[in-house]
């Protein structure tokens, strides 16, 4: 099936969301470190595995502040991205393939670590929160091995939900309002994070962002982005009446559990997202 | 026909607003009073309404829930609480205020809850900026539940400190399906109250 109205608001709400919690929150840490090898069997066998502690790192050029790795330092030499560089933002880590990288190399490297992960999840809120237990999957404070394992989704993180959408006749010729309710659930390591995730996306009532393409989702399948460098297209740099989608509500609540147990501090952000169109065109 | 000069026009249509205002007031408020029985009555009948009122204990009979449980128990509620009550305080709000005089007429205004002033008024037991009340028109996730089943296991729990019995899967057992609620009572009353426009006098 070819993407439909619905794909592009969720992705462009995602990568919005993202940008907006980056940009206006400086939700993000920058960091400089040393990377470690370990085998992924879902690798190609070329493919050799240089893991960090922290995930997810920040792909935005357009991050005021924040260091978006371009490559990194293998045995002290720089080397930039390329067919046998791959770097895997969403994994934080990079993949090196060619006989010059040996699995002990001293690989190094600077990027920014988002405060918040920022996953799309078909799940129900129950799941996430109870059934899931993903409190146990912290990222901050982290001990153990030298890297995260790869893929395992990681706390702090908001997750975005598609949850409905309705179309109202809004005027002749068939125009009409498409209204989305995106729900997003935020875990949260402590009440600080929580407010101000909370607070920010209160503000954003009334805000207005760029419709995107479902394929215009910049990371590909190594984590790696598609066509460097990304630089979020901003409706306030470069309007476009065409395209905007406008944020019509939003509602924000700390989720109150009375057993009062250390789990993360969670939170509920609900917006609803409208659009001008002809659907039946 | 002989024609009254303008002024004495303009002046008939200007007093007759004030003389036959007492006569139409009664009218209008009985005619108001009657949709306002009507909107308040048919919010206490309506399904989902009915269902918590009656409590935990209460059958599925909105159907939301696919006939499992009830929806009390699943948004989430203490027992001893009375989530409907706020809502009819705001219904029983609803008036009707004298403006002014206008020619060959009077001026009202009515005064009704909006669809914010509900879900101002009807909070999550669980997320305080959500409200239940939107919740049964745009989705409702089943947390509530797991936690009313949580305190229920707990008061049960010998120790009455621990949780003794695990709850199955949520999502297994109940499905959440939207109606529409407040916002087509609202809108339905709304239109009927706009209808007074048309009250006449009657001989």
């Amino acid at each position: 099936m070819k993407p439909q109205y619905q794909h592009n608001v969720t992705t462009s709400f995602a990568l919005w969301l993202d940008h907006y919690l980056l940009q206006k929150g400086e939700a993000y840490t920058n960091q400089t470190g040393r990377f470690y090898y370990y085998q992924d069997a879902r690798l190609p066998s070329t493919y050799k595995a240089f893991g960090t502690q922290y995930r997810q790192w920040v792909y935005d050029s357009t991050i005021t502040g924040a260091t978006i790795p371009s490559g990194v330092f293998i045995n002290s030499t720089f080397t930039p991205r390329s067919s046998a560089l791959k770097i895997d933002f969403l994994n934080g880590r990079v993949l090196a393939t060619g006989a010059g990288v040996a699995t002990g190399a001293a690989v190094t490297g600077s990027f920014s670590v988002k405060d918040f992960n920022v996953y799309l999840s078909n799940e129900n809120e129950e799941d996430l929160i109870i059934e899931k237990n993903l409190s146990s999957q912290k990222k901050f404070p982290w001990s153990g091995a030298t890297y995260l394992p790869p893929y395992d989704q990681t706390l702090p993180a908001i997750y975005i939900m598609s949850d409905s959408f309705e179309n109202t006749p809004f005027s002749f010729g068939g125009e009409d309002e498409t209204r989305s309710m995106m729900r997003s659930i935020v875990f949260a390591d402590d009440p600080y994070s929580l407010d101000g995730v909370l607070s920010i996306f209160a503000d954003s009532k009334n805000r207005v962002f760029k419709q995107k393409d479902f394929g215009s989702y910049p990371i590909n399948e190594f984590g790696d982005i598609k066509t460097p460098p990304f630089s979020f297209d901003d409706y306030y740099t470069n309007p476009d009446p065409s395209v905007e989608l406008f944020i019509d509500d939003v509602t924000v609540s700390k989720f109150k559990d009375s057993r009062g147990s250390a789990r993360s501090y969670i939170g509920f952000l609900d917006f609803e997202v409208i659009n001008y169109r002809y659907p039946r065109a | 026909m002989a024609r009254l000069p303008r002024d004495v026009e303009a002046l008939i249509a200007r007093q007759s607003g004030e003389i036959i205002r007492r006569s139409f007031e009664k009218q209008v408020t009985a005619r108001f009073n009657a949709i306002k029985r009507r909107m308040i009555r048919e919010f206490l009948d309506h399904p989902i309404t009915k269902e918590i009122l009656a409590g935990p204990s209460s059958p599925n009979i909105s159907g939301t829930l696919g006939g499992y449980g009830n929806l009390f128990s699943y948004i989430g509620f203490y027992d001893g609480d009375e989530p409907i009550q706020p809502i009819l305080d705001l219904f029983e709000k609803t008036a009707l205020q004298f403006v002014g005089t206008v020619p060959d007429g009077a001026n009202w205004t009515i005064f009704m809850p909006a669809r914010e002033d509900v879900w101002e008024v009807s909070p999550m037991p669980w997320a305080s900026g959500r409200s239940w009340a939107r919740g049964i028109e745009t989705g409702i996730s089943g947390i509530g539940q797991y936690l009313y089943d949580q305190r229920t296991s707990l008061k049960n729990s010998r120790s009455g400190t621990a949780i003794q019995t695990q709850q199955g899967k949520i999502r297994g057992k109940t499905r959440f399906k939207n109606v529409k609620y407040i916002s087509a009572i609202l809108a339905k009353y709304e239109k009927e109250f706009s209808n007074l426009d048309e009250t006449a006098i009657s001989a």
